[in-house]
């Protein structure tokens, strides 16, 4: 091992450590994102807790101010995101039928190096860290 | 308090589209380009008759096969830390450029042309993944493209508004090749893929 290469070495090991603590803190705001948002939600619904007749009462006002504009955006937004995931299945089936193909067609080639990824274009489990 | 319910939702929701939806969008796209950059690698061989055997072919591949690996681990952070190791270390700098370098030499004058293209672009593609998919960086791009929109916008004002997109894409490029160098964005790949090292 020559002296750069021990260098960058050190580095990969530096790397690693950011990569680790950068993954951590990620990690830690997401779950930080949904708890906070739970607890929103949770805030939101504590009037209705119970069945007193204050919190019926509360619960029918909040199903008349769920005014129609926002059910359509929900309703929306769930076929987007339906429509999103049936086309990304599909794009998926597409990417491995024409891996297969391009495979058989460039078959003479003996410098057809791989990228490695799956055959849906997926990093592999070995790389993902 | 149907506000705040919603609220919650929609944050939940939020999370939902960035982690699951625009994310995995976003990597298919940066790797979709890196795979006709490929193509066009074979191509460009192919239609000047040079052999596919040739290494300058072998180390391009090679190359953008390890950027497409290495995509989904792309890390702003690491890579603005390896530029900033590399830039002030002089000696490891031009070890680093040297190596790489080494790797692409040749005495065809278009094909060093070509390479150096193909190596500018595939690095173009992978800052964009990066910006894409760190969501601090998305944001700044979206207020620094406004501004910049916005100023094309004013100084055009008497003329004719002429908001240029290439022009747009070759600012922020400009703007990140100060924080991340394509050498060591380069090495990062190779060491990162698996770690397989090149020949």
């Amino acid at each position: 091992m020559d002296k750069y290469e021990f260098e960058l070495a050190k580095e990969d090991r530096k790397i690693e450590r950011i990569r680790l603590w950068t993954g951590l803190v990620k990690y830690g705001i997401s779950w930080l994102a949904v708890v906070g948002a739970i607890y929103i939600i949770f805030a939101g619904l504590k009037p209705f807790i119970g069945q007193t007749p204050e919190a019926i009462s509360a619960f029918a006002s909040f199903l008349a101010k769920l005014n129609f504009g926002n059910i359509t955006g929900y309703v929306l937004a769930g076929g987007f995101g339906l429509g999103w995931m049936l086309e990304r299945k599909g794009k998926k089936r597409a990417i491995r039928k024409k891996g297969e193909l391009q495979k058989s067609a460039e078959n003479n080639d003996a410098y057809r190096s791989s990228s490695g990824l799956t055959s849906t274009g997926g990093t592999p489990e070995e790389t993902n860290g | 308090m149907v506000n705040t319910v919603l609220l919650g939702v929609n944050i939940l929701l939020f999370i939902l589209l960035w982690k699951k939806v625009l994310r995995p969008s976003s990597l298919d796209d940066c790797r979709d380009k890196l795979f006709d950059l490929r193509d066009e690698v074979r191509a460009y061989f192919i239609s000047r008759s040079l052999p596919l055997s040739d290494p300058i072919y072998k180390q391009l591949r090679d190359l953008i096969n390890f950027h497409l690996r290495f995509t989904e681990n792309l890390s702003l952070s690491s890579i603005i830390h390896f530029s900033v190791v590399v830039g002030r270390n002089k000696e490891l700098s031009s070890h680093l450029k040297n190596q790489i370098d080494n790797r692409f030499k040749t005495d065809d004058k278009a094909l060093t042309k070509f390479v150096e293209d193909v190596r500018t672009r595939a690095t173009i593609i992978l800052m964009f993944y990066m910006m894409q998919s760190s969501l601090p960086w998305l944001i700044l791009s979206i207020i620094w493209g406004v501004a910049y929109g916005l100023h094309s916008v004013v100084t055009n004002m008497y003329n004719r508004v002429s908001f240029n997109v290439e022009q747009l894409l070759t600012a922020i490029y400009a703007l990140s090749k100060r924080a991340v160098r394509r050498d060591a964005l380069e090495e990062l790949s190779y060491r990162s893929s698996n770690g397989v090292k090149p020949a």
